[in-house]
């Protein structure tokens, strides 16, 4: 045996073509069989990630779908939020003309200075509330900005966290707005009720407001109310929501009624035949208060009525409804 | 050969060398492969191959037999036999099934004991 170990490795065919000798030394045919062995076990162990990438892989191709899933969600969300954040604008618009209506721009100007300073302040929690759910954290309306890349893999969805953060942004000033709305229309209907604006009793007008010859003296004299006859015991409605102030006999007037209004003015019913109110008592609009006589100077039964607005006499035809104007 | 109910002659543990010359007997259970030149007797429970190198003159007794080279002598098989494109037999054989292919030469009788009547062949 030589210094070197070495082997034949013999191919015999068991048909009838030749044999084949190897002749090796051992140390080449044991590093051979390393390498063999090494490269095995690397194909053995590219085979397990294979295997192993295959799986994943099947896991990407389902995510995939559910990744489909969502987007088409997400971008009905999208839609959903943008129809949402229209209407409301819409809403705010109805809003605006609303106030409009009401003659109350300057107020409502001021209010919605308030009320954007208010939205503004809702911005910051809206927005950290919405990225919580969404596992986005940490990032400030302008990081979402410079971040750009990061923040578009969620597609759709972005747009439609912009649009939830505008409807977030805008949905407690509306509420304020529409709230404020809410109590200028209940202050406007009470404004509407407590002042003079409806007929006190179906009758013929016989006297305007302004001078005129006295029915008694015929000297001219300034008549401070309407006169609107009538047959005796008809009712006598308020003109408005009010308290009464009096309901006694008041000399030349007779019996007199008159009704305190809770905007400066103050209504005043003569020549009654009789109350149905008490002093102190609170009245609405329309309801019967007394019954049409011919109490104090007066010619025939009618009602003499007068408005005042802060202390003043002035013509009860602004406080009557155009249509059943009589002349 | 495979498939052979005898696992020790599924295996060549007998072979003499092309450049090997011999003469006597062989009497092997395993599978014996000659590629060199050999003259006498050959038995073995196994399967015989005469490589293409070879060139025999024996009296062959075995299972099967594959030939590619030259062979001079009767073979009496219990299987079949191969002539292979370069086998050439002079001889006669007695053999359960017989193969010669395209090029083989055989020059002999032929004797197939698994039929009634005896068959006889020459070419």
């Amino acid at each position: 045996m030589s210094r070197k170990k070495r082997i034949t490795i013999m191919w015999i065919p068991h048909w009838g073509s030749s044999p084949r000798n190897f002749n090796v030394s051992l140390g080449l045919l044991t590093s051979v069989a390393a390498l063999v062995l090494a490269v095995a076990t690397g194909l053995g162990i590219l085979g397990r990630d294979y295997i192993h990438m295959q799986a994943k892989l099947d896991d990407l191709h389902r995510l995939e779908k559910v990744k489909n899933i969502q987007e088409s969600q997400l971008e009905q969300f999208a839609r959903e939020s943008r129809e949402m954040a229209q209407e409301l604008e819409e809403i705010k618009e109805m809003d605006r003309e609303v106030r409009e209506l009401l003659e109350m721009e300057e107020f409502q100007e001021e209010k919605l200075e308030e009320l954007e300073e208010d939205g503004d302040r809702q911005v910051g929690s809206g927005t950290l509330t919405s990225r919580g759910s969404l596992g986005i954290q940490g990032y400030s309306l302008r990081e979402k900005e410079a971040a750009g890349d990061n923040y578009n893999y969620l597609g759709y969805g972005n747009q439609g966290l912009e649009e939830m953060d505008s409807i977030r942004f805008s949905l407690p000033s509306t509420r304020v707005s529409l709230e404020e709305l809410e109590n200028l229309l209940k202050e406007e209907k009470s404004r509407r009720a407590g002042t003079p604006s409806i007929w006190p009793l179906e009758g013929r007008l016989t006297s305007s407001y302004g001078y005129r010859a006295c029915p008694f003296t015929g000297r001219r004299t300034f008549h401070q109310g309407i006169d609107v006859g009538a047959p005796r015991g008809t009712s006598i409605y308020a003109a408005a929501d009010g308290v009464i102030e009096m309901a006694r006999y008041n000399g030349g007037m007779g019996k007199t009624i008159i009704i305190d209004h809770p905007y400066g003015h103050k209504t005043l019913y003569a020549h009654l035949i009789d109350y149905k109110v008490k002093e102190g008592e609170e009245v609405k609009k329309g309801d019967v208060i007394g019954f049409v006589g011919s109490t104090g100077f007066s010619t025939g039964p009618h009602l003499h009525y007068e408005v005042h607005r802060e202390g003043e006499p002035v013509d009860p035809m602004e406080y009557l409804p155009e249509k059943n104007r009589e002349s | 050969m495979l498939g052979s109910r005898k696992r020790k002659s599924g295996k060549v543990d007998t072979l003499i060398g092309k450049e090997t010359e011999i003469k006597g007997s062989i009497r092997a259970s395993g599978m014996v492969r000659i590629d060199g030149r050999f003259e006498g007797e050959i038995l073995t429970e196994g399967d015989l191959i005469i490589g293409e190198s070879a060139r025999v003159k024996a009296e062959v007794n075995a299972r099967n037999l594959t030939l590619a080279g030259e062979l001079k002598g009767n073979v009496e098989l219990e299987g079949r036999l191969e002539l292979n494109s370069s086998g050439r037999l002079y001889g006669d054989i007695k053999v359960n099934n017989l193969v010669i292919a395209d090029g083989g030469l055989f020059k002999g009788s032929s004797l197939m004991p698994g039929m009634e009547e005896d068959q006889e062949q020459e070419s």
